[in-house]
C-alpha cells in the first residue's frame, strides 16, 4: 500500500500499484547508474530496516571519498550468516551496485566481494535466496 | 483449485524442495505427508489428515505455540492474475509475474529477499471463488477516483508513502501476509489459558488476543492494530478484529486493496493441519469499501530454527530521506532541462 494521507486514507489505499515505496529500488536508486567501487570499510551501521556499509574509495586523482552502501535487512543478513564483524574497519572490498538518485555518494550494494574472493549478500543465482545452493558457497 | 500442477511439475518441485531443504526440514517434510503434497498444488489443506494427533496445551487447547513462517508466500499476489495463469516453479517466477503486472516487488531489490523453496501457489484469494476481489462500493469507487485525481507525486512528502514504508505497521491481517514484503516473515505463537500472543518479526509488532469473551471497546477507540478477540471453534482459533483506524492498510504494502475504517471487521482462522503446517485464513468484511466480504488462505510453516530478531525499523530508516531527496534532484534536473540550462552534475 502506498498512500495513507489521513484525509482520504481509504480511497488512497485503494490506489496502490505503480507508486513508489521507500524501499522501492527504482524510487531510491538509478538502475541506469551501475557502480563498481573498490575501497576499505570505515564503519558498518548494523541497523534496521537496512544495513549500511561505508567505504573509503580512492579516486583516480588520489583524493579519497566515502561512499555509503545500503544492504538488506540485518535480520535477513544474519540468517545468511552475515554478521556485523564480517566486515571490520579496514577490510578491502569491491562493491557492485547502483547509485542513489539523489546524487550523493550512496549506492545499493548488490555484490560485495572480499579480497579472498568471498561474497556477501549475493544476488540471483537461481532464486538469489539465502537457501540457494550457490549462495551457500558465497557466504 | 483450478491451477493444479501436472504430476511431473509436482515431482520436480518436490525434488527441488528435498534438495534444498536442510536435514531437519526434510524430516519435517516427511511428517507432513499428504498435507504438504497438497500445498504444492496451490491448495492450503482445510483439515488434518485422518489420524493426525493434534498436540494440545496442558489446559486442553490445540497447541499452536512456537515459530512459524511463510517466506514461501513472498511475491504471491492476493488476486488471481488476469489472463492465463502460468505455472510458477520458482519464487523468481512469482517475482517476474509481479514485475510484469507493474509490480511492485517494491520492498527493495530482489537480491534482498528472503525466500524459501517455492510452493508454486499463484494467488491467495479463496472467496470469491473466481479469485478476484469483489466490486467496490459506489462510495469507494468515488473516493478512489477522487484520490487519483488529487494525489501528487509518489515522493512529494513522507506522507505520500505507505504506513509500512514509514515503519509504522503492516496492519491486520497484512502483518501475516508477506505479499511484497520480502523478508522477516516469521511469527511466534504463545498461548495461555486466556490469551494468544502473536509476535511478528517485521516491524516487531505483537498482538495480545484475549480469549475470555470480553467485549470490544467503544467505537471511539480506534488503533493501527485494532482490537482483537479470540475464541476456539473446535480445533480452530478464530480471531475477530475491530476498532481499526482509518489509516491502516489491510494487507500491507503492495496491494491495490482496501484501507480500514470504522466498519471494518477482520476474521482470522488458524487451524493446525500437521505438526509442520497451520492453515491461516483471513476474511475481510469491509462493507464501506467492498460489496462483499472476501477471504484469503495462506500456509504457515513450522520452523523451529527460525530466530526472531528485533526489527527496530526507525533505527536507521534512511530510505524515506533518500527517496525524497532523489525525487527533488530529479525535479531539478527536469527543470534545468526545460529551461535549457545544464542540469545536475550527478
Amino acid at each position: 500500500m502506498r498512500y495513507s494521507i489521513a484525509a482520504a486514507s481509504v480511497a488512497l489505499l485503494l490506489c496502490g500499484a505503480g507508486v513508489s515505496a521507500h524501499h522501492s529500488f527504482s524510487a531510491e536508486f538509478d538502475v541506469e547508474k551501475p557502480v563498481k567501487l573498490t575501497g576499505t570499510v570505515t564503519r558498518v551501521e548494523w541497523t534496521n530496516p537496512h544495513v549500511w556499509i561505508y567505504i573509503d574509495v580512492k579516486r583516480p586523482d588520489g583524493k579519497t571519498e566515502e561512499w555509503g552502501i545500503e544492504g538488506g535487512a540485518p535480520n535477513a543478513l544474519m540468517r545468511r550468516g552475515f554478521r556485523k564483524p564480517s566486515l571490520p574497519a579496514g577490510t578491502l572490498i569491491v562493491i557492485e551496485g547502483f547509485r542513489a538518485k539523489n546524487g550523493k555518494l550512496l549506492a545499493n550494494g548488490r555484490d560485495v566481494t572480499l579480497a579472498d574472493g568471498q561474497k556477501l549478500f549475493m544476488g540471483s543465482a537461481g532464486s538469489g535466496a539465502p537457501d540457494d545452493s550457490k549462495h551457500k558457497d558465497d557466504k | 483449485m483450478k491451477w493444479r500442477m501436472s504430476v511431473v511439475a509436482v515431482v520436480a518441485v518436490s525434488a527441488t524442495l528435498c534438495f534444498q531443504m536442510s536435514r531437519s526440514s526434510v524430516t519435517l517434510l516427511a511428517a507432513q505427508s499428504n498435507a504438504a503434497a497438497t500445498l504444492a498444488t496451490g491448495v492450503v489443506p482445510t483439515s488434518p489428515d485422518p489420524g493426525y494427533k493434534l498436540p494440545r496445551t496442558a489446559w486442553g487447547h490445540p497447541d499452536l505455540q512456537g515459530m512459524w513462517e511463510n517466506s514461501e508466500e513472498i511475491g504471491i499476489p492476493i488476486e488471481k492474475p488476469r489472463g492465463e495463469v502460468r505455472k510458477l516453479v520458482t519464487q523468481d517466477d512469482a517475482f517476474d509475474e509481479a514485475d510484469k503486472r507493474g509490480g511492485p516487488t517494491g520492498a527493495g531489490p530482489r537480491w534482498w529477499y528472503e525466500t524459501k523453496p517455492f510452493n508454486g501457489r499463484t494467488y491467495q484469494l479463496i472467496d470469491p471463488p473466481d479469485g478476484r476481489l469483489p466490486p467496490l462500493t459506489p462510495w469507494a469507487t468515488e473516493k478512489q477516483a477522487e484520490a487519483r485525481k488529487n494525489r501528487g507525486g509518489p515522493a512529494d512528502s513522507y506522507l505520500s508513502m505507505g504506513v509500512a514504508t514509514r515503519c509504522l505497521t503492516r496492519g491486520i491481517p497484512g502483518s501475516m501476509v508477506p505479499g511484497y514484503f520480502m523478508y522477516n516473515a516469521g511469527y511466534r505463537f504463545i498461548q495461555t489459558p486466556t490469551q494468544v500472543i502473536i509476535q511478528y518479526e517485521m516491524i516487531h509488532d505483537v498482538r495480545i488476543i484475549p480469549l475470555d469473551g470480553r467485549p470490544h471497546p467503544g467505537p471511539n477507540i480506534r488503533t493501527w492494530f485494532g482490537d482483537a478477540r479470540g475464541h476456539w471453534e473446535g480445533n480452530t482459533l478464530v480471531v475477530e478484529t475491530t476498532n481499526l483506524n482509518d489509516s491502516t492498510p489491510l494487507l500491507g504494502s503492495g496491494l491495490s486493496g482496501p484501507g480500514t475504517n470504522e466498519q471494518t471487521r477482520v476474521i482470522e482462522r488458524f487451524t493446525r493441519i500437521t505438526d509442520g503446517l497451520i492453515r491461516f485464513e483471513a476474511t475481510i468484511d469491509n462493507p464501506k469499501v467492498f460489496t462483499k466480504p472476501w477471504t484469503i488462505a495462506i500456509p504457515l510453516k513450522r520452523d523451529d530454527s527460525y530466530q526472531i530478531f528485533e526489527y527496530a525499523c526507525h533505527e536507521g530508516n534512511k530510505g524515506v530521506v533518500t527517496v525524497l531527496s532523489g525525487a527533488r534532484e530529479e525535479e531539478k534536473t527536469e527543470k534545468a532541462a526545460r529551461s535549457g540550462r545544464p542540469g545536475s552534475t550527478r
